[in-house]
Order: structure tokens, then C-alpha cells, then sequence
């Protein structure tokens, strides 16, 4: 019996769809672009991540710690720090160490024939957790440490980035609920089109005994299958679209933590080909109960 | 077979189309519904099939008591009872086979066995000839025997006709109420409405006379008057 339902809705679903081709066209175009979107969204946002993390792990923060702080304090201090939670480690670094690295780095300046003594004081550097939490930690670190002479980060443009990512990810998330909203609005009305074009039928089965399910039955075939082909078609240009990107960026920019793990696409791929077959059940039966009254 | 109790029916736009109805039919009996347009035949057959919910008052088929009857049940209600209508709703696309076979589909019958039924059906409003031709290649008696196949091709104990003969001439109004007879003496309950006159005054059935919404006359073999 489900077998033959199945059969019947099929048969059913196609001859509607037939009938209604250019709106049929038209929902899958809008879904497929919606959904390409929908998934270019997430791709970015997955990259923002990456890019915030490897941010994160190169990001450093310079405490520079008072004169004269005797070598014992100084290892308590380093022990404190590496003890706090936004931190994932500290690291100490000798000031004669770092004067002879920084002699190393800029040979060109000769600062030896210009400065006698080492200016630069011993120093604590740290490696953060978060970026985004980077301004509680310094913020932190002024209030409890006193024997700390200076802090020294690059806040701008970490709080830019984050800034930029946080936005990016509402504006996003905007757009992409606006475009499956109107998807679903397109669907409910494609769908209702095709109830209309078949009320005659419908009516007739109503009164010949059609339980509920067999008549709501091919129309939820229909929004599913505008679903499942829109769905389909946004997979193919994501995946060819976001493999050219990857390219591109191996090529010219090989150091971007571009996300190419081929899990992570794939994953995307399937959360964005589920939603499409889902978005057209729903709207299916949304636009059924309010057609039909069922 | 069919108990009516003080059914009324008030429409949305507070229009009383149905006043205080009692009415008794019995297993097997052809009633004639009659009455002036707009005298609430339609809507009192529309009740019977739960096409249309009465504001008060019940509807007993077999006992049952229609109001008792949840929204799910209503399919299976249906297939024990066939309807046919004055404009047919035959689809067009299909063909009187596949129109007739469509009815047992929804009803989840095997192939063979709507094969068999529609076959047979067929044979019984003779139309054998025909399956294979669309709707608009029949004429209006055709048509109204097709629609009278496929509401009792599965062999339900109630058939409905409401205004079965209102677009047809008067030798085919005969035969359609000739082919309503013969399934009635195959152990069918069947309601005919209708206001044609002199089919009714010469089938000599019992006679029902509703206006406005009231029955006012209910014959044993009556006249339409
Ligand atoms: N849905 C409705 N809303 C309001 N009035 C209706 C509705 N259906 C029928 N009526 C009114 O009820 C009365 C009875 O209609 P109907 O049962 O169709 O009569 P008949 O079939 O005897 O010609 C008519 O006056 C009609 O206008
Ligand atoms: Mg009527």
C-alpha cells in the first residue's frame, strides 16, 4: 500500500509539474540561488574562523616587565600568567637575547655603533586563547600584575578583524534568511498554482474517499522535488565555484589559511542539500493547508 | 439505512437553508428529492456525505451519528457512499477507463482487481465500447453514466445524484433514471434531487417535497406537484 502510494505520487507529482513548468523553473532558479548563497555563507564564515584562529595563534602580546624585578619574581610572574585562563602560554624572554636578535634583525642600522647599553627590558610574551577576547586580558593584566612595566599588542587590527567578521556574519545571516524566506514564498505559491491547476482533481478525490495524506501526497512530492533539484544544482556551482577559489588562493596566496579539508566542504555541501528538499516540503504544506483546508 | 433529526442548517451569511428536517430512509429504498431551486436539496445531500457540516440537529447512517465522526474518518465514510452531480467533474485528461479506475486507486485497490470492477461497471451502465475515449468525445448521457460507474464501482450501499438530469434532454434524462432504477434493484439506497416533473410523476417512487428549507409533503408514490 505505501508502495503504491508512492507510485501514485509520482505519477501524480510529475503530471503537475508538467503542467506548471515555467513556475516550476522558476522556484527551482530561486531556490538553487538562495541556497548557493546559503552555502557561500557558511564557506565564508568557515574561513573568517580559520583566518581568526591562525590570527589567534600568531598573535602575540609583549609584557615588558619593570626594571630591576629580581630573576625570582619574575618566574612568579611568568607562572601567574601562564596560569590565567585567556592565556595558552608564556614565554620568557631574556632582554640581552632579544637585543642580540634585534641587532640580528636590522644589521642595517648598525645599532651597535649607536647605542652601548641594551634599552630593551626582560619581557614576558604571551600567546592568546581568543582574539576576541584580547582587551578583557590586557585589561585584566593592568589590574593585577603591578610589577608589569608595559603591555605592547597590536589591538587595532585584531579588533578590526573581529569587528569585520562579526559583522559580515550578521549581514550574512540577514541575507540568508531573506533569501529562504522569499524561497519559501516562492514555493508556497508555485505550489498553490499547481493546486489550483488541479482542484477539479482534487475535489473528485475528496469525493470519491482520497484520505488526506493521498491527496496532500503529490504536492509534497513536488515541493521536495523543487527543493531536491534547486538543491542540487546550488551544490554543483558551490563545489566547482569554491574549488576555482581554493585554487586561486593556493596560487597566489599560498600562506591563507584558505579551508579546503574536504570534509568540511562536503559537510557543507550536505547541510545545504538537505535544507533544500526541507525548505520545499515545508512550503509544500504550508501552501496545502491553506489551499486546501486540510 | 438513513435517519434525519431535526437537521438546520444556518450558511455563514446567517441564510437558513434548512428548517427543522426529519426524514427516515430505508435500506434499499429510491426516494425522489424534490423541490424549487434554492429549496436546500443540495445542501441536505451535501450533509449526508459530510461535504458540508449541519449547524444543528443529526445525521444517522446505519446508526451512526455523522457528528461522531472525526475528520480522518471521513474518506471511509465516503466510499460507502457514491455521488453524482449535475456537471459531472470528470477529469478531462483521462480517459473513462483511467476516470472510473481512478476512484478505486484512491481506494487502494490491486490492479487486477480494479481491471475486474471497471470491466464490469462498465458493462452494467453499457459503456464497454468506450473506455478508451476522453470526456469530451462522450455526450452529456454518456458522461453522466461514466460519473454514475465510477460512484458505485465500488458497490457502496448509498448512492447520491444531485440534479443527475439537469443538463440533459428528456430521452436521456429517461435512460439515466432507468440506469438509477436498475442499481437501485441491485440493493442500493438511492436519492435522486431533482425538479424534473415528468420523470418523476412517471417513476412512480416515494416523493420527498422540500421548500425553503422544509419538507412539506413526503409520498409513497408520489407527484411532483
Ligand atoms: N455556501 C452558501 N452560503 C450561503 N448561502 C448558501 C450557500 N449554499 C447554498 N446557499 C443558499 O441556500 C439555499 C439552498 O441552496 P441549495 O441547497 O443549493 O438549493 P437547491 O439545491 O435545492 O437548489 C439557497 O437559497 C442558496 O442560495
Ligand atoms: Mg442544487
Amino acid at each position: 500500500m505505501i508502495f503504491s502510494n508512492i507510485k501514485f505520487f509520482i505519477y501524480e507529482a510529475i503530471i503537475g509539474l508538467n503542467r506548471s513548468r515555467l513556475m516550476f523553473l522558476t522556484s527551482i532558479a530561486t531556490i538553487a540561488v538562495s541556497l548557493t548563497v546559503f552555502g557561500f555563507f557558511i564557506l565564508v564564515s568557515l574561513n573568517l574562523h580559520s583566518i581568526s584562529n591562525y590570527m589567534s595563534s600568531k598573535f602575540e602580546i609583549l609584557v615588558t616587565v619593570q626594571e630591576n624585578l629580581p630573576q625570582q619574581d619574575i618566574k612568579r610572574l611568568r607562572a601567574k600568567l601562564s596560569r590565567m585562563p585567556l592565556v595558552h602560554s608564556a614565554t620568557f624572554v631574556d632582554k640581552d637575547k632579544a637585543w642580540a636578535e634585534f641587532k640580528k634583525k636590522y644589521t642595517h642600522l648598525e645599532l651597535a655603533n649607536l647605542i652601548d647599553v641594551n634599552p630593551l627590558p626582560h619581557s614576558i610574551t604571551l600567546q592568546v586563547v581568543e582574539l576576541n577576547e584580547v582587551k578583557g586580558l590586557v585589561a585584566s593584566l593592568k589590574k593585577e600584575t603591578p610589577t608589569i612595566d608595559d603591555i605592547i599588542y597590536s589591538g587595532d587590527l585584531s579588533e578590526k578583524l573581529i569587528v569585520f567578521a562579526k559583522y559580515s556574519q550578521i549581514i550574512g545571516l540577514c541575507l540568508v534568511g531573506f533569501l529562504l524566506l522569499a524561497t519559501l514564498l516562492i514555493i508556497i505559491n508555485t505550489i498553490r498554482l499547481t493546486v489550483l491547476a488541479r482542484i477539479e482533481e482534487v475535489t473528485i478525490m475528496q469525493l470519491v474517499g482520497a484520505t488526506n495524506g493521498l491527496i496532500r501526497g503529490p504536492f509534497l512530492f513536488e515541493g521536495m522535488i523543487i527543493g531536491l533539484i534547486g538543491a542540487l544544482t546550488a551544490n554543483l556551482i558551490l563545489y566547482f565555484g569554491y574549488q576555482y577559489i581554493t585554487q586561486v588562493f593556493f596560487e597566489f596566496a599560498p600562506y591563507f589559511p584558505i579551508v579546503s579539508d574536504k570534509a568540511i566542504v562536503f559537510t557543507v555541501l550536505l547541510i545545504v542539500g538537505a535544507s533544500g528538499p526541507l525548505i520545499g516540503l515545508l512550503g509544500s504544506n504550508i501552501s496545502i493547508s491553506r489551499s486546501l483546508k486540510l | 439505512m438513513i435517519k434525519i433529526k431535526n437537521l438546520e442548517k444556518v450558511h455563514k451569511n446567517g441564510f437558513k437553508a434548512l428548517k427543522k428536517v426529519n426524514l427516515h430512509v430505508g435500506k434499499n429504498e429510491f426516494i425522489y428529492l424534490v423541490g424549487p431551486s434554492g429549496a436546500g436539496k443540495t445542501t441536505l445531500l451535501n450533509m449526508i456525505f459530510k461535504f458540508d457540516t449541519p449547524t444543528s440537529g443529526e445525521i444517522f447512517i446505519d446508526n451512526c451519528p455523522l457528528s461522531s465522526i472525526h475528520d480522518r474518518q471521513i474518506p471511509h465514510l465516503r466510499r460507502n457512499i457514491g455521488v453524482v452531480f449535475q456537471d459531472f467533474k470528470l477529469l478531462p485528461k483521462r480517459t473513462v477507463y483511467e476516470n472510473i479506475a481512478f476512484a478505486l486507486k484512491v481506494m487502494h485497490y490491486s490492479r487486477a482487481n480494479i481491471r475486474r470492477k471497471v470491466s464490469q461497471v462498465l458493462d452494467l451502465v453499457g459503456l464497454t465500447q468506450k473506455e478508451s475515449y476522453f470526456p469530451n468525445q462522450l455526450s452529456g448521457g454518456e458522461k453522466q453514466r461514466i460519473c454514475i460507474a465510477r460512484a458505485i464501482v465500488n458497490d457502496p450501499p448509498i448512492l447520491l445524484a444531485d440534479e443527475p438530469t439537469g443538463s440533459l434532454d428528456p430521452d436521456t434524462s429517461w435512460e439515466i433514471m432507468h440506469l438509477l432504477s436498475k442499481i437501485n434493484a441491485r440493493n442500493t439506497t438511492v436519492i435522486v434531487a431533482t425538479h424534473n416533473k415528468g420523470l418523476v410523476d412517471d417513476l412512480r417512487k416515494r416523493v420527498v417535497t422540500l421548500e425553503s428549507g422544509k419538507i412539506i409533503r413526503d409520498q409513497q408514490i408520489g407527484f411532483y406537484q
